[in-house]
Formats: structure tokens, C-alpha cells, sequence
């Protein structure tokens, strides 16, 4: 028998179209740079001792520096000064014989400071947090929070709008009594709703919240596309072959949607990205043992009264180039996909 | 000479590597007061000739070679910049299309629209230009024109809507009218009215009338001079009866050949390669019988159906709205009822019922012994097996996401046909080969297929089951009238090899004679007459069946 080639199918074509988008494929290195970072910072390797105070208090950005500490611009501080048991005003430290016994016992335990840096490449926060270590850690949480937020938003909008379209009469007014609902509450007060009722903050309180807040752009497109298939003849070929509703919905309609719900997922991962930095910058996002790009931000609205405004900076611009190149690549990747081109 | 196009040639910019030429070479020359025909099949080039005279190509991926010349009134339209071109489209030349629908605009009354177009032209008042629509309106044949001046278009019935797309066209009294298949989107009777009302506005107006279609049948009732056009390039040219009496051309005399005549019922239909190929067909075709007899075995028998659909009228009430009234008929084994009606007539919805595509309202459907209106009476997926349908478009009724092997492979793993994939795959490769497709069609998309080849697969696809019964449900409509041929012979020869049942159901009198042994004449949801093929075509009894049969085009 002839060896038989696969014909390109849609994504392979789509693929091509991609390849050929310039903007596009910047856009997409981009974006995989970005999630690699994360992929780094998720397994431990990088940005993993962020708490660390590696420099002073808002140490400024500085490059080129010397590699200077300021230990050395310190007044030492004299130990044995402070255990001795005479006192300097006449007065006996109570705990003065305590503390010389736990030193004696743990000589290891060095009260002395670890040096700390006068200048960091993107400079520090307020506890002499390295901001560039920080930006790679909050990048991990934003992105991943708008990527499982998205994901779940996606799936919900995609199965309620596929049933909806689908079955249409009252399992389609149902969905869309529902649908009302949401739109219909501003989206900060549901947000605020929704925190309220969970009660307790946290990476995964807030893809919670984003996810159930977010499927309704998602179910809008996915059901007006299911309403447009179920009447296509190829649909119908499948009923008259005997194929079940589930598997007409999601094995013979669900394919020809995939393209909306992919550039929705896009855009979603856009949105939530901006959204978590929004809630994190009104404090109802992360809790504070997290770093992410909004309670960055949130941060920076002290430190820039005191005009140290290198950690809104490195945080904005990391979001900005993410946000911008995930946009580019989500039209690249309409473009690409747009099936008005090959029909 | 009116219009002379000298040199066509019009290539299209795929993508950044690849062009397309979609007209190679073309010339023809129209008089004053003439009508000339553009006939081709899909693909032929004849629209994009059309387009290129009135300046509508899109700009940026159409390139027309630097040597044409179209030119109008001895004057060079391809020379003209946009201003130039705009100041005689509408005035000079003007267009109508094949969907009168999407061709007017649905948000503005047509009053509106064709007060637009003689403001801008003419310089008219708005009162003038007003009164000037109602006489345009009166002269295509719109009844009550004041009443319907401030109508939009979806409140005109299609044939209505092309007549104002004709008012439109005809109001600056243009000396060339071109029109794009006017009458393919509409039913058999009221394409006759546009036909004739062409005809008698293009003696009235004294234009020139280039007329494009596919349908050589129609060419014979309204033009005077034809041009046949083949993949770009004109095949033959000439006055209307040499074209009919003496083609030259092999691709013409094919044309000609492939329709099913209603005259005779030859065994196969003549086809594009009996005529191109190198040595003419030797045998003449035999005759095939068709009609019934009393003692044939009758699989399905229909009884008294009727289907409603719910139409909502503002906001709670629902009415019924009755599809299918009262319906019977009778299929026997290896036989082929025809079912035929215009638009509307409620063919389709009888088809998808019986199917089991729909729920029946009222009657009876017994098919092998049982009532398939009891909900009990039959497995569901054993029916499905039974009766299968072909659906009319051949670009929709394939998954376009699924190759052809899994579209072919699926309604076996449905029904637990072939122990094992390998098993299915072998069976797909043998009704591939048996639909005639090449093998290696089971890894391709349905896209890379052409129209018939689209309709080969979906037959192939049925076949996979092996039903009794086949519902062709205007299967052969969208398709060229060569390829028509083709799939109409391969659906007799399947019948012959595999004794199934047709149902078949068309708009197309013809190609419903020549396929039926009975035929129904649908209208308005009833059937208004049923008996044998020939009977019924030959002595029409009912009123609306005769009048039908005597629009059809009869070529001279």
C-alpha cells in the first residue's frame, strides 16, 4: 500500500499563517520568554528568595556600581560592650546572663547583619527587597493567576454557551437569565461581592473570583456560534447518523468553535492579568506574603510620594510588554485562524 | 459597438507567491441593443468579466494585464480613474445581482434607495425623484406603487425584491445593463417573470443587455448572440442558433448534452469526457424505464403527514404554521419518488420528517411494518441506519474540521460496523473507490475537494450503512450542470447495484422527471398532484403543476 501523506488540517494551515506574521511571531517569542520565566520561577530555580533583604532601604537602581556593601560605612557595633555585666548608667541588662548563655550555646548564630548592597540593578523596595528578583516572582503569580483564571472562565463560558446554543427554548433562557444577571451587576461591586463571600484572600480565592466573574464574553460568542452550527447540514448529517447530542455538541460543533474560544481565552488571559493587578492594587487581591505585580504597584503608591519610583516601574513595564505582545498575538492569532480565509 | 473587451486578462493575488489567473485571454463585442450571454459553469471566469467592465474588481488582489482594453462607447474603461468609472456606473452601466436580498440595503425603504440613486445621478428634487420611483416601480411590474414606495426589502418577496433591483438599475435608463445570474436564486414561475420582464425593458429602453449565467436552457429564451466561457478563457462565440444547432466546440456540445432532456430518459447522462475525450461516444445511451407497477413491494408508505412549526408573534402568543399538510405517498423497493415544488413548498420539511430529522404533527409513517410516529415502535438507531439523507449543499454538509476518513469512519463506530478500525478504514477505501474518488482522498480535509467531489463523499458516507431508503434533498442543486450529470448517474447506478429507494427531492423539474418513476408536486405544503412520471408530465392535471412545466426554459 501507498504510504498516505496527512493532508495540513486547519491548525497546521493556521500555524503556516502564523509563521509568515512577523508581528505576530514577536509577539509569540514574547510571550513564550515571559512563560518560561514563570515555568523557572514555578519549579524554585529563580526568584525564589525574593523576602531576602539583599539591600538597604530603597536602595537606588544603579548598574554600573561597584559591588560595595554598607557594612563597611557602619558603626560596628560592639558586642561584648552590650553583655557586659557592668552597667553603663548604673544599670544591669536583666537578661544580660540569659543572652551570654544562649551565645555560648549557639556560637554559630551571628548577630552581625549580612552585608547588604548600597545599589541594586532595579533597585529596592522599602525593606531593601532586590525589585528586580520581585518582578520575576510577581510575574509568576499574575500570569498564572490570569492563565487558571482565564482557563476556568473559558471552560464555564464554553460549556454553559455550548449547552445554551445547543438546546436552545428554556435551557437557553435559563442560561441567559443568568447571563443578564452577571452582565448586569457592575463588575467591581460583583468582584467585591464575591470576595466578600469567600472570606479569606488568596492566589486561589482570586482565580475564583476572576474565573466566575469572566465567563460571560466567552458564553455570548460561544453560544451565537453553537446557534449558527446546530442548523448546518453537517450537524444534521450527524443526526441522521445516529450521533448523540453530547457527541454532536462537543465532538462535531465544538472543533469549528475552537477558534473563537481560543482568541477569547487570549484575550481573557489579557484581561484577568489586568484585572488581578487592579484588585491587588485595591487590596483585594493577594495577601501579603505574595508578590505580584498589583500589590507591587499597590506598594509603589507610598514609595512614590518619596519619590523612589523604580518598583512602579520595573512592575509596569514588565506588565506593559507582556500585555502588549499577548494583544498582537491574539490578533496574529485571529488572523491566522479567521477560517473566512480558507472557506 | 457598444462595448468591446479586447484581451481580458485578470489575475488574482493568493497569497504574497501565488497568483491566480481568472481570465485568460477574453474578447467579445456587444452592439447597441443586443443581448449577449455569458454562459460558464463555476469557476469560468464570467463574473470577474463582469465586474471588470463596471470597475468593481477589489482593487488591491485583482491585477488586470496592461494590454486589455475594455472599452465602452470607443472610450477605454480600464484607463478611467475611480472618479470617472463612479460617474458612469449607475448612469451609463449598471448591474444587478444574483441575491436581490443581501443587494439591497435592509435598513432603508427601497423608496429611499432609489431616490438615492437618481439625486445623485439625474440632479432630481426629492420630489421629482419620488415620482420618478413611483413610475420606475410601475414599469418593473410592482403592484400598488405608492403603497409599497416606503416598504423595506424584507417585506417584497424575492422575486418583488429583484424587480426593484431592476427599477434601480434601470432608473438612469442606462445603455448597458449587465446582469449577474438574475434568476438563479429564484423559483422556476417567477424566474419566467423576470425573464420576460428583461426582455421587454431591454426593447422598451433600447439597452444593450449583458446576460451571465450558468443555464444554457435560459440563454435560448432572452439572448441573441452567446459566448461560452471555460475556466477564463471564451470556448465559442456566436449567434444563438449556431451556438444550439451546430456547436463547434466539444465543451459546448457537452453543455448542451448534460442536462437531462425532458423529452426522453436516456440510461446515462452524457458527460463532460464523453465529449473532450479523444474519440466521440460510441454507443447511443439506452433507454431506461421508469414508472410503477401495482405489484411493487412498498417499503415506506406515508400517510395523511403533517408537520407544524410554532412561529412566535410578539411576545407570548405562538400560531401554527402549517409545513406539510396532509401528505402521502408511496415508495417502493428500488424505486424513486420525486418530490417537486418551489421554495416554500414544504418538500424539505416532508423529507427531514421522514428522516426523523423532525417530529410529525398528524398521519402515519409506516416504514417495514412499523408506525415510526410510536415513539416504540423502532431502535432508534437501527432507523437511522435504514434511512439515511443527502443534504443540498455539498460545502455544509461535511465537518470541515474532520477528514474524510473519519467522516466516512464515524457512522460505523456509531452503528458497530467492521470489527476494528482497520477493519472500517478497508470499508471506507472500497465506497471511496465504488463513489469514484482516489484513494488517498480518506487523510484530505473536505475543502480540498470541489463541489461534486463534496457530494461523492457525502453519498459515500450514507452508503456506509447500507440504507434501504436515500433522501436526496435537492442534492444535485448547487452543483454544475456537468457535474450534475455525473452525481445523477452515480445515483442510478447505486440503485441499480444495491436496490436502495430514493426519495428525491428538487426544484429541478427536469432532473426530477428524469430521476422519478412517481413524482408529488408540492405547493404551499400540500401536494397538489401525484402519479407516474411521465403521466404527470405529460398531462398535467392540477393547475399549479401546469403552469410549472411551462416555465421551464426550453433552451429555443
Amino acid at each position: 500500500m501507498a504510504v498516505e501523506r496527512a493532508s495540513p488540517g486547519l491548525w497546521m494551515l493556521a500555524w503556516r499563517r502564523l509563521r509568515r506574521d512577523r508581528v505576530g511571531m514577536t509577539a509569540l517569542v514574547v510571550v513564550m520568554c515571559y512563560l518560561f520565566v514563570v515555568f523557572l520561577a514555578l519549579m524554585g530555580w529563580v526568584a525564589q528568595d525574593w523576602t531576602r533583604e539583599v539591600g538597604v532601604n530603597y536602595a537606588p537602581p544603579v548598574f554600573w556600581a561597584e559591588d560595595q556593601d554598607e557594612t563597611a560605612q557602619r558603626p560596628a557595633v560592639d558586642h561584648a560592650a552590650l553583655t557586659d555585666p557592668v552597667p553603663l548608667y548604673g544599670l544591669q541588662d536583666p537578661l544580660a546572663r540569659e543572652l551570654a548563655a544562649i551565645r555560648a550555646e549557639h556560637p554559630a548564630a551571628d548577630l552581625a547583619e549580612a552585608p547588604r548592597r548600597l545599589s541594586l540593578p532595579l533597585g529596592g523596595d522599602k525593606w531593601g527587597h532586590d525589585v528586580w528578583t520581585k518582578v520575576i516572582k510577581g510575574s509568576e503569580t499574575s500570569i498564572l493567576v490570569g492563565l487558571v483564571a482565564a482557563l476556568l472562565a473559558t471552560l464555564l463560558g464554553t460549556v454553559m454557551g455550548a449547552v445554551a446554543g445547543y438546546f436552545g427554548r428554556w435551557v437557553d433562557d435559563g442560561f441567559n437569565w443568568l447571563y443578564g444577571v452577571f452582565t448586569a451587576i457592575p463588575y467591581l461591586l460583583l468582584v467585591f461581592a464575591i470576595a466578600a463571600v469567600l472570606q479569606q484572600k488568596g492566589v486561589v480565592t482570586l482565580v475564583l473570583i476572576l474565573g466566575l466573574t469572566g465567563w460571560t464574553g466567552v458564553f455570548r460568542l460561544v453560544r451565537a456560534e453553537y446557534l449558527k452550527h446546530k442548523t448546518r447540514e453537517y450537524v444534521l448529517a450527524a443526526g441522521a447518523m445516529g450521533a448523540s447530542h453530547a457527541r454532536r455538541m462537543f465532538i462535531h460543533i465544538l472543533p469549528n468553535t475552537s477558534h473563537v474560544i481560543l482568541v477569547q481565552l487570549s484575550q481573557n488571559v489579557v484581561g484577568f492579568i489586568k484585572s488581578e493587578v487592579i484588585l491587588s492594587f485595591l487590596g483585594f487581591g493577594v495577601p501579603v506574603d505574595v508578590v505580584s505585580w498589583g500589590s507591587m504597584l499597590n506598594e509603589a503608591q507610598n514609595e512614590l510620594i518619596l519619590g523612589k519610583w523604580w518598583q512602579l516601574a520595573a512592575a509596569g513595564l514588565a506588565m506593559a510588554i507582556l500585555v502588549t505582545a499577548f494583544s498582537m498575538l491574539t490578533d496574529a492569532l485571529r488572523d491566522a485562524l479567521d477560517p473566512k480565509l480558507k472557506y | 459597438m457598444l462595448l468591446s473587451v479586447r484581451d481580458l486578462r485578470i489575475d488574482f493575488q493568493v497569497s504574497r507567491e501565488e497568483r491566480f489567473s481568472a481570465v485568460n485571454g477574453v474578447s467579445f463585442d456587444l452592439p447597441e441593443r443586443t443581448t449577449l450571454a455569458l454562459v460558464g459553469e463555476s469557476g469560468s471566469g464570467k463574473s470577474v468579466t463582469a465586474l471588470s467592465i463596471l470597475g468593481l474588481l477589489p482593487r488591491p488582489v485583482a491585477h488586470v494585464a496592461a494590454e486589455s482594453r475594455i472599452l465602452f462607447n470607443g472610450e477605454n474603461l480600464l484607463g478611467l480613474d475611480e472618479a470617472a468609472l463612479r460617474a458612469r456606473r449607475g448612469k451609463e452601466m449598471a448591474i444587478i445581482f444574483q441575491e436581490p436580498m443581501s443587494s439591497l440595503n435592509p435598513v432603508f425603504s427601497i423608496g429611499a434607495q432609489l431616490v438615492e440613486g437618481l439625486q445623485l445621478h439625474l440632479g432630481f428634487s426629492r420630489r421629482q425623484a419620488r415620482t420618478r420611483a413611483l413610475e420606475l416601480l410601475a414599469e418593473v411590474g410592482i403592484p400598488n406603487p405608492r403603497g409599497r414606495l416606503d416598504d423595506y426589502p424584507h417585506q417584497l418577496s424575492g422575486g418583488q425584491q429583484q424587480r426593484v433591483m431592476i427599477a434601480m438599475a434601470i432608473s438612469c435608463q442606462p445603455r448597458l445593463l449587465i446582469a449577474d445570474e438574475p434568476t438563479t436564486a429564484l423559483d422556476v414561475t417567477i424566474q419566467r417573470q423576470i425573464l420576460d420582464l428583461i426582455a421587454d425593458l431591454q426593447q422598451r429602453l433600447s439597452m444593450a443587455v449583458l446576460f451571465i449565467t450558468h443555464d444554457l436552457a435560459l440563454v435560448g429564451e432572452i439572448a441573441t448572440e452567446v459566448v461560452v466561457m471555460k475556466q477564463g478563457e471564451v470556448r465559442e462565440a456566436g449567434p444563438l442558433r449556431q451556438i444550439f444547432d451546430a456547436p463547434r466546440d466539444a465543451y459546448t456540445r457537452a453543455l448542451l448534452a448534460c442536462r437531462p432532456p425532458l423529452g426522453a430518459r436516456p440510461r446515462r447522462l452524457r458527460v463532460i469526457e464523453d465529449f473532450m475525450g479523444a474519440s466521440p461516444p460510441a454507443q447511443a445511451p439506452m433507454v431506461r424505464r421508469r414508472g410503477s407497477s401495482p405489484e411493487d413491494e412498498i417499503v415506506l408508505d406515508v400517510r395523511h403527514l403533517d408537520k407544524n412549526f410554532m412561529v412566535h408573534e410578539g411576545l407570548w402568543r405562538r400560531r401554527p404554521f402549517r409545513a406539510v399538510k396532509d401528505a402521502s405517498l408511496r415508495l417502493a423497493r428500488g424505486k424513486t419518488v420525486g418530490i417537486v415544488g418551489e421554495s416554500g413548498s414544504g418538500k424539505t420539511t416532508l423529507g427531514l420528517t421522514i428522516a426523523g430529522l423532525l417530529q410529525a404533527d398528524g398521519g402515519d409513517i409506516l416504514f417495514s411494518g412499523n408506525n415510526l410516529r410510536d415513539p416504540g415502535a423502532m431502535d432508534p438507531m437501527a432507523l437511522k441506519r435504514r434511512i439515511q439523507i443527502v443534504f443540498q449543499n455539498p460545502y455544509a454538509s461535511l465537518n470541515p474540521r474532520f477528514t474524510v476518513g473519519h467522516i466516512l469512519t464515524e457512522p460505523m463506530l456509531l452503528h458497530g460496523i467492521g470489527r476494528n478500525d482497520a477493519e472500517r478504514t478497508a470499508l471506507a477505501r472500497e465506497l471511496l473507490r465504488r463513489v469514484g474518488l482516489p484513494q488517498d482522498a480518506l487523510q484530505r480535509y473536505p475543502h480540498e475537494f470541489s463541489g461534486g467531489q463534496r457530494q461523492r463523499i457525502a453519498i459515500a458516507r450514507c452508503l456506509t450503512v447500507k440504507p434501504e431508503i436515500l433522501i436526496c434533498d435537492e442534492s444535485v442543486s448547487a452543483l454544475d450542470v456537468s457535474v450534475q450529470a455525473q452525481v445523477l448517474n452515480l445515483l442510478q447506478d447505486l440503485q441499480d447495484e444495491f436496490h436502495m429507494s430514493y426519495l428525491f427531492i428538487s426544484h429541478d423539474l427536469a432532473v426530477v422527471h428524469y430521476m422519478s418513476d412517481q413524482v408529488l408536486v408540492m405547493h404551499e405544503g400540500e401536494v397538489v398532484e401525484s402519479g407516474d412520471a411521465d403521466e404527470v408530465y405529460a398531462h398535467p392535471q392540477h393547475a399549479y403543476t401546469r403552469k410549472l412545466l411551462s416555465a421551464i426554459p426550453k433552451g429555443i
